[in-house]
């Protein structure tokens, strides 16, 4: 991100409450002189991207236990609790693991936005 | 005490006292376990950490459990005693100690290998998200106290008492701080980027 001053983000199809997420990421590339590009893409190719580094951030909805969730840092749920029922899917930001800065960032963000 | 069974007067104090320090081993070890448990997230260093606490707990309960035998006299079955008791937990003990370092380095190379990239995120806490990492180095630091202070009281003692498995559960302890100590080393680098 910082080397293109792009940020680029998947928003997944069927995801139309992602602005609260969008705003997030749009202030965090902000902080770091970079502007958000979305990128079309479907799931399984969107967090393939992620895990190559391709795209900075996904946005949809992920159940707690979804599968991908060793392989990307899925975030706690944005703008509301975490479901009782751990298959249920919400909206989370899934970020590339090991970008702590952003996954840091991103985690602070939520929580404000839940209190 | 008789030829074949129980321990000899000359050492009975030292082996109470090594006794005494394997159940304190026991009780911050279980302790260390508890709250590392609590804070490792998804970081490699702590999982490997983590278990190498469990691992070191081996070696405290084997010598427990010989010095228990060791102590009991001979009988119609057992003619020479329960003496070799003790090379049994060496055994177990020694094994434990080489699975520690197995793992360890195991875990390393494979990481190193795949080029891992450890995730550690926020937790929040009392209404402020503050990083993880810092529980981690807390929860390490409290980690590498324990063993370093039994294992510096056990070495003498094991030494005196000529008992392979107080010096290897030593070992262990030392084997324990340092991973505690390499695990802060590794959270700060990723704190570092």
């Amino acid at each position: 991100m910082t080397r293109t001053g792009e940020m680029r983000i998947a928003v997944l199809p069927a995801t139309p409450d992602a602005a609260p997420a969008l705003a997030m990421l749009r202030t965090y590339a902000r902080s770091h002189d970079a502007r958000l590009m979305r990128i079309s893409g479907h799931g399984e190719h969107a967090l393939r991207w992620l895990e190559e580094g391709k795209v900075d951030a996904v946005v949809g909805h992920f159940a707690k236990a979804s599968p991908w969730q060793a392989e990307v840092a899925l975030s706690k749920p944005v703008g509301r609790h975490e479901p009782d029922d751990s298959k249920q899917p919400v909206l989370r930001i899934a970020r590339r693991n090991g970008e702590n800065a952003l996954i840091l960032a991103t985690d602070r963000a939520i929580a404000e936005l839940g209190q | 005490m008789s030829l074949h069974g129980g321990i000899p007067a000359a050492i009975a104090d030292d082996v109470r006292h090594g006794e005494r320090l394997e159940w304190w081993t026991l009780a911050w070890m279980i302790s260390v376990v508890a709250v590392m448990a609590l804070v490792m997230g998804s970081s490699q260093a702590m999982k490997a950490a983590v278990i190498e606490d469990v691992l070191s707990l081996v070696p405290a309960i084997v010598f427990l459990l010989s010095i228990h035998w060791e102590r009991k006299q001979p009988n119609r079955r057992f003619p020479f005693g329960y003496r070799r008791a003790n090379s049994l937990a060496f055994l177990v003990a020694a094994t434990a100690l080489l699975s520690v370092g197995g793992f360890l380095a195991y875990e390393s190379v494979t990481a190193l290998v795949r080029q891992e990239h450890p995730t550690v995120g926020g937790i929040t806490l009392f209404g402020h998200t503050i990083w993880l990492g810092w529980l981690m180095i807390a929860a390490l630091a409290y980690s590498v106290v324990p063993p370093l202070i039994l294992g510096h009281i056990k070495h003498p003692i094991a030494t005196r008492i000529r008992d392979k498995v107080l010096h290897t559960d030593a070992l262990m302890q030392k084997a324990d701080w340092q991973t505690g100590l390499a695990g802060i080393a590794g959270i700060i680098g990723i704190g570092l980027g």
